[in-house]
Parts: C-alpha cells; structure tokens; sequence
C-alpha cells in the first residue's frame, strides 16, 4: 500500500515536472555559479581588501617609527590602511566602526628593546568585523617576532647603542664604526642560515591524477556543502507541504475510507520526501564530482553520508510539519526556521565568517550537524573527522526524527 | 428477501452543545437504494462519516455484512465504496492514472483493472478524454470520474454523498442512471441529497433528517401518506396576530402547520375550496397577497413535518 502511494506521488511530480526541476536544478545552479566563483577570475578582477588599522605610538622611537614604517612598505603597504590617532581618539574610532584594530605602541618600547627588556605591543580588535581584525592580529605578531628574534641576535651591540644614547655627548665616530663592524660581524655569522634562508619557499603547480582524491583544499566544495543542504530543506518544505495539500483537495478523506491506513499515509509522504532529497543530493554531488573534479577520500562514507544526511533533512522537515496547522501557516513558519538554521549551521554562510558568539551556537542549528562532515569530506578530503560521531548523530535524528514526526502527525492531522 | 449490508442503530454524535445526529437508526438492504433526505446541515455528512469510520461516534453502532465497523478493518473497507461530496481526484494526473490508483489501493490489478476501467469510463463518457489531466476538466466532468472511482471495484455497499451537485442536468441524468444500474446488480446504497426530485425519482426508500433527527422513513407513497388526503396551503401576506386568532376557530377541518406575521401554512383537505378558504380570510379583512398549493410530496412531507420549507 505504501508503494503505490509512493507511486502516485512519483506520478503526480513526473506529470508536472517543472516544479522538481527546479529544486533539482537549483542546487547545481548554485554549485556551478559558486564553482565560478571559486575558481576563475584573475587577481586582477578581484577587489582589493584593505585592513583599515589605527596606531596610537606613545613611545614615538626610531623602533616604533621602524615598526609603523613595516606596514607602509611592499605588498603590507597596499594591505593596511594606517591612520595614526591621538591618545583616546583610537577607541572612539573603533566604537563608530570606522577601524578594524587598533595598535597601541606603548611608551618605552624602544628603550626596552634595546635594554634587551620585554614589553609588550597592545592590539584591539573589533568585535563587529572577523576576518580583517584576524589579519591584523597575524601582522603584527609576525612583525612583533621578526622584532624579538632581532633583539636577541643583535643584544651586544644594541646594549652599546643604548649605552651611547644615555651618555650627555654626542657619540664619537670611532664608537659608532665599532658597533657597525660588530654588527656586520654578527650578521655574516649568520648569513649562512639567513642568506640563502634555510627554509625557501617556491610556488609549484603539481598534476592530480584522476580518480585521486585531492589533498588540498577546496573552496568549491567547502562552499557546496552548505548551499546543498539550505535548498535542500527548502525542497522538503516543499514536500511536506503535501500532507495539506492532499487534505485541502479532499484526496485524503477518500484514501482514508479506502484499505489505506493513516499512518501507511504519512509514512509514504515521509518516504517520498527522503527519496527525493536523496536523489537530489546524490545528483548535486555527482555533478560537482564530474565538473569540479572532486574526489570524495571515500565513497562507502559518501553513501553513507547521502543516505544519513537526506534521511536527517526530512526528519527535520516532518518534526517542523508536525507543529503546523494550516498550509498558510507553513508557508510563514518553516522557511523563517529554515533560514535560522542555515544561518547558525554553516549553510548560508560559512561559519568562519560570522562573530564568535554565532558561531558558539552552530551546534544548536541541525543543519551544523548536516552542513559540516560535508564540508570535512568533501572540501578538506578528510575522512577523520570524527565521522562515527557526525554519522552516529544524523543516523540517530533520522531515526527518532522520523519516529517523532510519525507519532505526532498521526494524533494532529485532520480531514 | 435480500439482506442486509448496512445496519446503523441509535448513532449519536455531538459536537460541544450541537447534537449533530441524534439517534440514527436505519438499514440499507442489497440492491436497495436508501435516500437521506434533509437540508445541508441536517447531519447527512456526519452520518456518512460516522459510517466510513472516519468519524468516531459518541454512542451506537454500525455493521457492514453483519460485521461492526472498525477503522483498521481494511477487509470491510473493500466491501465499501465511497463517493464525497467534494471532488477527491488528483488533478495533475489523467482520469485512466486516477482509476488505477484507486483500483490498486482496493487489490485491483492487471487485464481485471484495465477491462473495469475502460467499461466505466465508457459509462460515464470520459473515454474520449480519459489521457488528459483531470485539471482540465470542467466541473460535470470532474463529477463523474468522482462517482466512477467510487464504483471501480464494485462494492457490496456504496455512500454517495450528494453526488450530483453543481452539475448540469444531462450529466445528473447520466449519474443517476449508472447508480440505478449498480443497484440492479445488487449493490447496496445509501445515497444523500438535498434535491427533493433527485430522491423521489431514485430512491427506494427514504429517510428524512433534520436537525440529527430522522423525522420520518418509508418508502415515498408511504411518507406521502403522513400529509394524508390533504395539500399543503402557504398564503403570504400581511397578517395581524388577533386577525390569525380570530380566524382559526372557524376553520374546523384546516390545520395550522406555521404562522407568522407574513406567512400562513395550512393543511386542508382535498375537498375544502380553495376560494372557500379566500372568501373566509376576506371577510376578517385579512390581505392575502400571494398563494401557493402543495400536493403531497417530499417537499409537502418536510414541510408538515418540521413546520419549514425545504431549503438549501
């Protein structure tokens, strides 16, 4: 009995195609224009990103003055924007939205670099924003080693230096070519490990062979797998939309006065929806594989996460139809649900992007749960993720997902 | 003496303060065709939906084939066929793809399903058209294939409920003689409606339902009887209550069914002349502005029953 329904149901969406078209081709629409994103346009077509950055320098030494001087040369040139601030003025700045970080160079840095003292550089960054901050921050602790690692390797002759500073006489030009021919000493010492460096970095292109997976990291990919799982649980909004559908048209008040039950109904409405997200999860996928030359590490956790994932998706969907009444209020509830969950999983926009806070509570969000062994697999080629977990939990959800959806919608669905 | 398929007794079903049927009692026969009669509202629907299990009822009992009614029974759901009074079709699909749906869900199959299904598009006229999406058909059309799913798989007993309305009276005509044609081949129907005619010219024996009651039973010469030798006379007209009370004592054998300020409802005799009736609300200065006489019929036996014309 729950065959035909199915059946009927297949019939029904077959006779006009036009509307699972679309949700199926919504997906690979989105993977192919993510897919150009992700991959085309040369660095010239990209927009530059520019970190604006505040400095407010206390110290004002030939140390802070080489340090700001850092972040106005070469490819940090063209990064940050510096703006140099007043004592106080830099929070103020920061409140109205106008900065992404604030340096602070406290007084005495240079004396206590040359002392060989430590001291410290404060940076604040603003909570608003997540990834200039974050560049800043990686910035200025790089400068603030490259500083260290100087201090330590240059301590002799910089004591001199801070000794002939603190003396009332201008120094004599014996004492100064001294410490130069002390620090050139000390840097050809060095030259073997610094000129050449000892760790050279060089940009190669290697060939993938095909069939193997990718070991790098793939946008594209990490993209899709959030995009899929959003216009999936539209499509099984769409779905269940059914069971309503059917009662509006009075076909439910007949199947019930025939041999067919009310839960072999709800139970093909349940199926059909898993079968048709499944399909159309398997063929996105398949799609992207071919096209984007993806390579998932394994296709036995592929099958399986296809099949875990789709069966999770449409319990998500029943469990949100369970609490609905009316078609009316379904089409105002579920997709306001939808873009919650979207929004804190992952799907609509990758969670690295949004404030901590958010993204605190994306295991809250079931599509965190759907959106992120995807991304593991799929963009990181990773088969380790904890996979018995993540499959363990949405095997779990499909199972009293479905369970609890069945029960509730056989006590709440009326004629 | 055939037997009987449905056995309804003492069915109650109330909803908050409204009784919606009150009391039902009635049995449906093999190759009978058994009309519930009333106004919408009267509780047929309920009835219907209290019968198919659908609708659990707050007392009394229902049997099918001698065997109670359950809603998990799917054995008893075979031996029924039931038409709604709303269109129950899948519009995206054709009318050959709806019938042998609903001919699967009742164990149908194979050359069986396709022969029944070509015989009762043929019947009900559809087969030029039956390849077309049932959303392009109008209205007549959409009705028929309702009642021809509902006779697919030829059940020993048959509910339509107000199968007829809305349609055009070639198409009403076709229905009813397909409904004849099943009860001939002894199937047992219990058929609701709201269309006096509909009920007279079809139906072998009626009930009369109003409010949740069934006020009256028979067969249509037996429920004629209840007016007895006597038409149904309704006088409008503007009427003061002192004028009505000084009036009806002189009319000995008139029996007053209903009265208002605008409205008289009088039984009378046959013999009694309608000008003798005239002259006599002349002479008490009563204005009579129209007049309408009824000979027995269901309309006739609702309205002495219940006091009210039949309405919609």
């Amino acid at each position: 009995m729950i065959w035909q329904l199915l059946i009927k149901d297949l019939q029904r969406r077959k006779a006009r195609p036009v509307g699972i078209i679309v949700w199926l081709a919504l997906p690979l629409v989105l993977a192919f224009l993510v897919g150009l994103v992700s991959s085309g346009g040369s660095s010239s077509d990209q927009p530059q990103i520019t970190v604006p950055l505040l400095v407010e320098d206390h110290d004002d030494s030939f140390v802070s003055q080489f340090l700001l001087g850092a972040f106005g040369r070469g490819e940090l040139g063209e990064l940050f924007s510096l703006t140099p601030v007043d004592s106080g003025r830099g929070r103020a700045r920061m409140d109205a939205g106008k900065a992404s970080a604030l340096l602070i160079i406290p007084l005495g840095l240079g004396d206590s670099l040359l002392a060989g003292k430590s001291s410290t550089l404060i940076l604040v960054k603003n909570p608003a924003q997540s990834f200039l901050p974050k560049i800043a921050e990686e910035t200025v602790s790089i400068l603030a080693e490259a500083g260290d690692r100087a201090s330590r390797l240059l301590d002799s002759p910089l004591q001199e230096i801070n000794h002939l500073n603190n003396r009332d006489n201008a120094p004599q030009d014996i004492d100064v070519a001294r410490i130069a021919v002390q620090i050139n000493r000390i840097i050809r010492r060095a030259e073997p490990v610094l000129l050449p460096p000892l760790v050279q970095v060089t940009e190669q292109t290697i060939k993938i062979k095909e069939n193997q997976p990718t070991p790098s990291f793939s946008l594209f990919a990490y993209l899709l797998s959030g995009v899929v799982i959003m216009t999936l649980m539209f499509m099984l909004d769409n779905l269940a939309k059914d069971i309503f559908v059917e009662r509006e048209q009075k076909t439910l008040f007949r199947l019930l006065t025939t041999p067919v039950t009310r839960r072999q109904f709800i139970a093909a409405k349940l199926l059909f929806m898993w079968l048709m997200a499944f399909l159309s999860l398997l063929l996105v996928w398949l799609f992207a594989i071919i096209a984007f030359n993806i390579t998932p590490p394994s296709w036995l956790l592929f099958a399986l996460l296809v099949v875990v994932t789709t069966g999770a998706l449409s319990a998500l969907a029943g469990l949100l139809y369970s609490f609905i009444a009316t078609r009316t209020q379904a089409s105002g509830i579920v997709p306001a649900f939808v873009l919650v969950f979207a929004m804190l999983g992952g799907a609509m926009i990758p969670l690295e992007t949004l404030p901590g806070f958010i993204r605190q509570l994306a295991p809250f969000s079931p599509l965190y749960w759907a959106v992120y062994p995807w991304q593991r697999m799929m963009a990181f080629g990773d088969q380790n993720f904890g996979v018995i977990l993540f499959l363990g939990v949405l095997a779990a959800f499909t199972l009293a997902g479905n369970g609890l959806t069945f029960i509730i919608i056989n006590k709440r669905v009326r004629l | 003496m055939a037997e009987t398929v449905l056995l309804v007794e003492h069915l109650y079903k109330a909803f908050d303060s409204l009784k919606a049927v009150n009391d039902v009692s009635f049995e449906v026969k093999a190759g009978e065709i058994f009309g519930l009669l009333g106004p919408n509202g009267a509780g047929k629907t309920t009835t219907i939906n209290m019968i198919c299990s659908l609708l659990p009822g707050d007392s009394g009992s229902v049997s099918i084939n001698n065997m109670p009614i359950n809603s998990q029974n799917s054995t008893l759901r075979k031996q029924m066929g039931v038409v709604p009074q709303d269109i129950a079709l899948y519009e995206e699909l054709n009318a050959i793809d709806n019938l042998v749906f609903w001919g699967r869900l009742y164990g149908l199959s194979g050359p069986d399903l396709k022969n029944r299904t070509t015989a009762l598009l043929t019947k009900v006229g559809l087969l030029e058209r039956a390849k077309e999406p049932v959303s392009r058909y109008s209205g007549g059309m959409k009705r028929r294939l309702n009642l021809a799913i509902g006779l697919l798989h030829e059940p020993d007993l048959l509910l339509l409920d107000e199968p007829t309305v809305g349609i055009d009276p070639q198409a009403r005509h076709q229905m009813l003689d397909l409904i004849r044609e099943t009860a001939q081949r002894g199937t047992a129907i219990l058929y609701t409606t709201h269309y006096m005619d509909e009920a007279e010219q079809l139906c072998d024996r009626l009930a009369i339902m109003d409010h949740g009651h069934i006020l009256a039973m028979g067969s249509l010469s037996e429920l004629e009887t209840l007016v007895g030798e006597r038409r149904i006379l309704q006088i409008g007209g503007s009427f003061m209550t002192d004028q009505i009370d000084k009036l009806l004592p002189t009319l000995s054998e008139i029996q007053l069914i209903n009265r208002d300020q605008t409205q008289l409802t009088l039984s009378i005799p046959f013999s009694m002349a309608i000008g003798q009736i005239l002259a006599v609300l002349q002479e008490h200065d009563l204005q009579v502005e129209h007049l309408d006489i009824k000979n027995p019929n269901l309309d006739s036996v609702f309205l002495k029953l219940t006091g009210r014309e039949f309405k919609d």
